[in-house]
């Protein structure tokens, strides 16, 4: 299924839907309603009693979750928009644990870990050494456990103790505004999304892409999105599942840096956008990316501006000039944003 | 002519029986001799294209021509939304031509697949290869040693069955 016209440049293994054995059909999942769709599409591939219990959670709650936990000997537990939630054994959330709810065993953990990977848990094994799996539709899965260690640096999790999914959901024209200080001018150059985790910068970023290269404010701009992690673009063997806009390339597992030379060079773009912004090779792209006249959205961690001034690199990268203003996304997604222009920040 | 006709029917049958205990043998072997290649040629995929499970095994029954069944079944199943591991233990149990202590070998083949790093898995696999190998081996011995008996046995019980009868 083609989620727009997108291009996608691959530089990452590619990885195959899959649907459960005893999931909603993918015929069924059309029929569940639009807000609580992504929520059922990240536990769909969950196997066991976890996906079980998931899958009937009300359609109406589903909507409102931000993140899906399964830890070893406890509860399902559910954050929404509401507050916290734990499953009973017919899959209906309660605000408290009686102490008699199911639990998740380990076992069952590890069948959701390696159901969460595709059965391929070596595919995953870059990402898996970060901590975190990126599933269909563009959710993350956060992964704990044990590290393991080889030649002195983590090679990966064994006995996986929690996982934590965070859904990802496409508000479309939740960069209404943000596109419409871009092209009127009131930003002139490239913007930094500053937030906290959750505070929606990838949803932001993926709307401003699909408003941008879609031509929803009246032109057509060629955006290059470099999706390291996948979230933005969400490409499931090569077909995005969201949608970034007609006129977007999609550079997907490409690593920032080299995603952001490799836009530049080949593809001519006149926005360059990518997630989490923050090493060394990726300052020095984005300085080259301004020489070319390309135009930057980035995202990057920071719950303030003083955290964000405190990050080592954040100073350099906002002195290549590539970032005109800084977004500052409030703690919860979509809370009003404030836009502060970088020379007042960093007089 | 008709009695003659009968004892020749009577000796057929049971030498027709021996030589079926002969072919379950023979099969047998031949079934663990393309397994053991389609493991082998999917712990060379796995190695080289570094793809996912199912890819891997597509890429196998391609490479193979598709005459291991194991492999087939399981990307049909894994096709209709069954998750791997179950596929590939269905896929197991219906191997035709092979005891159910074969089958539970096969079936520890697929428990290998996905569950760990590249190098992991090729150990593994490797591993898995030698324990199949004496299998193989054992399989072949008793072919060798228990063909010959069947067939004659098959025979020489005919012989008997239709001296008696006359």
């Amino acid at each position: 299924m083609l989620a727009s016209e997108t291009t996608v440049h691959t530089g990452r293994p590619a990885r195959e839907p899959s649907a459960g054995w005893n999931t909603p059909s993918e015929s069924a999942v059309p029929a569940i309603s639009g807000e609580a769709r992504p929520f059922f599409q990240a536990v769909s591939a969950l196997p066991g009693q976890a996906g079980e219990l998931l899958s009937r959670v009300p359609a109406q709650v589903g909507g409102t979750v931000l993140e899906v936990r399964l830890r070893s000997g406890k509860p399902i537990h559910l954050y929404t928009t509401e507050g916290h939630l734990f499953l009973d054994e017919g899959g209906n959330p309660l605000s408290r644990d009686s102490g008699r709810l199911p639990r998740i065993s380990q076992n069952q953990l590890e069948s959701c870990f390696y159901a969460l990977c595709d059965y391929s848990i070596h595919t995953h094994q870059e990402d898996i050494r970060q901590g975190f799996v990126t599933l269909r539709g563009g959710h993350r899965a956060g992964i704990s456990g044990s590290c393991v260690w080889e030649n002195g640096q983590p090679a990966g999790i064994r006995d996986v103790s929690s996982i934590c999914i965070r859904i990802a959901r496409q508000k479309k024209g939740a960069a209404d505004r943000l596109a419409a200080m871009l092209l009127t001018g009131e930003i002139g150059g490239g913007i930094l999304i500053v937030g906290a985790p959750g505070s929606g910068k990838t949803t932001l970023l993926r709307d401003l892409a699909r408003q941008l290269a879609g031509g929803l404010t009246g032109t057509y701009y060629r955006v290059a999105a470099v999706d390291e992690r996948g979230e933005l673009g969400a490409a499931a063997d090569g077909v995005p599942q969201n949608d970034l806009g007609v006129c977007c390339d999609l550079l997907d597992g490409f690593p920032k840096g080299e995603g952001i030379e490799i836009a530049v060079r080949t593809l001519s773009p006149d926005f360059i956008l990518c997630d989490e912004l923050g090493g060394a090779e990726e300052i020095e792209a984005v300085r080259q990316s301004l020489c070319r006249g390309v135009r930057m959205a980035a995202s990057i961690h920071a719950t303030d501006l003083d955290e964000l001034l405190a990050r080592p690199g954040v100073r350099e990268l906002l002195g290549t000039g590539a970032f005109s203003h800084l977004i500052l996304l409030g703690k919860r997604p979509g809370e009003p944003f404030a836009s502060i222009p970088v020379k007042e920040v960093l007089i | 002519m008709m009695k003659l006709f009968g004892l020749v029917l009577v000796v057929l049958c049971f030498s027709l029986a021996g030589f079926g205990l002969t072919n379950r043998l023979t099969q047998r072997v031949k079934r663990l001799e393309q397994g053991q290649a389609a493991i082998r040629q999917i712990r060379l995929t796995l190695s080289s294209s570094k793809a996912s499970s199912l890819r891997v095994l597509q890429m196998t029954e391609h490479r193979t021509g598709g005459d291991f069944p194991l492999i087939h079944r399981c990307i049909e199943l894994a096709g209709k939304g069954a998750p791997f591991p179950e596929a590939w233990r269905i896929a197991a149990e219906e191997l035709p031509d092979l005891p159910q202590e074969d089958k539970v070998l096969f079936e520890q083949a697929g428990e290998i697949l996905g569950r760990d790093g590249i190098r992991q898995q090729e150990e593994a696999l490797l591993q898995w290869e030698r324990l199949a190998d004496m299998r193989l081996g054992s399989a072949r011995d008793k072919l060798k040693s228990h063909a010959r008996l069947y067939n004659g046995l098959g025979v020489l019980t005919g012989l008997l069955a239709a001296t008696l009868l006359i």
